[in-house]
């Protein structure tokens, strides 16, 4: 390299500008943490979820508390609940993130609470399973 | 006022060498804030609320699942036979060869693992590549702690 010669910076912002542009439209702020780690069960037929603005999670942990957003919820309360929801966005879909260890009689309880709330799309959070 | 109107005209230029900086910043918080992991899941549409259609029975194949983790497969006009879930995949695959319009209802006890019944709904998936999932019912759990089949 010749003395004196630097390495144009000129364009710099413009390239910084488009990442930023990219990573603004990725970006969707509304993040939950659950109370509890809901450990998914293995499947392998699994479909990605494409618009996470559309996707309501809901937890189920293996003693068979529930919960919404950041909230524990009773069952009784997950169709009202879910009806709000599906009024501000009607094309939700709620992500049903259970424990593989909890009962099923819990997750059909908050499935037939869907239902009645007129939530019918719905998907089962699972992880991908490894090669067999 | 003159003085000012004087500076003005010397030099009207936007400083614009510290906008990389600002828009580095703006990045890293972004970069930060992004999480790229994709959720997953087996996807499902529930009937409506309401009385279920009534289905011919011998569109009907029932999965039971019971609280030890077992499948039992129950076609139309046999017994219910324990299978394992390599086998349910093979003969539901049989029976969707057969009968295109095949729904399966799976019916678990309420003390059944969701692990298995996420197992089979996973089988069933994968039995049918071309198979409308739409034909997937999930029926009420059935029993208490220690209930058997039927209700």
């Amino acid at each position: 390299m010749a003395p004196g010669s630097t390495i144009p910076t000129a364009s710099m912002a413009d390239i910084s500008f488009l990442l930023l542009i990219f990573f603004i439209v990725s970006t969707v702020f509304i993040r939950y943490r659950p109370n509890f780690q809901a450990y998914l069960p293995e499947a392998a037929s699994l479909e990605l979820l494409k618009n996470r603005r559309n996707i309501a999670n809901m937890w189920i942990s293996a003693d068979g508390l529930v919960q919404i957003d950041s909230a524990l919820v009773n069952m009784d309360d997950v169709g009202a609940l879910m009806l709000k929801k599906l009024q501000r966005n009607p094309q939700l879909i709620v992500l049903v993130k259970a424990d593989e260890r909890s009962r099923y009689g819990v997750v059909s309880q908050a499935i037939e609470q869907l239902r009645t709330a007129n939530a019918l799309r719905i998907a089962f959070a699972a992880r991908t399973r490894g090669r067999e | 006022m003159l003085m000012g109107k004087g500076r003005q005209d010397a030099s009207a230029e936007i400083p614009t060498a510290s906008m990389a900086d600002i828009s580095f910043l703006l990045l890293i918080f972004f970069i930060v804030n992004t999480s790229m992991n994709q959720d997953k899941g087996i996807g499902m549409t529930l009937p409506p609320p309401g009385e279920p259609l009534p289905i011919p029975k011998e569109n009907i194949a029932s999965v039971w699942i019971n609280a030890r983790g077992e499948i039992a497969l129950k076609e139309m006009g046999r017994d219910p036979e324990t299978v394992t879930r390599r086998e349910l995949r093979q003969r539901v695959e049989r029976r969707i060869v057969n009968n295109p319009n095949l729904v399966v209802s799976i019916l678990a006890e309420k003390d059944a693992d969701y692990k298995t019944f996420v197992d089979v709904l996973d089988e069933l998936r994968q039995a049918g590549d071309r198979h409308d999932w739409s034909k997937i019912s999930i029926a009420q759990p059935y029993g208490t702690s220690s209930g058997g089949p039927g209700r």
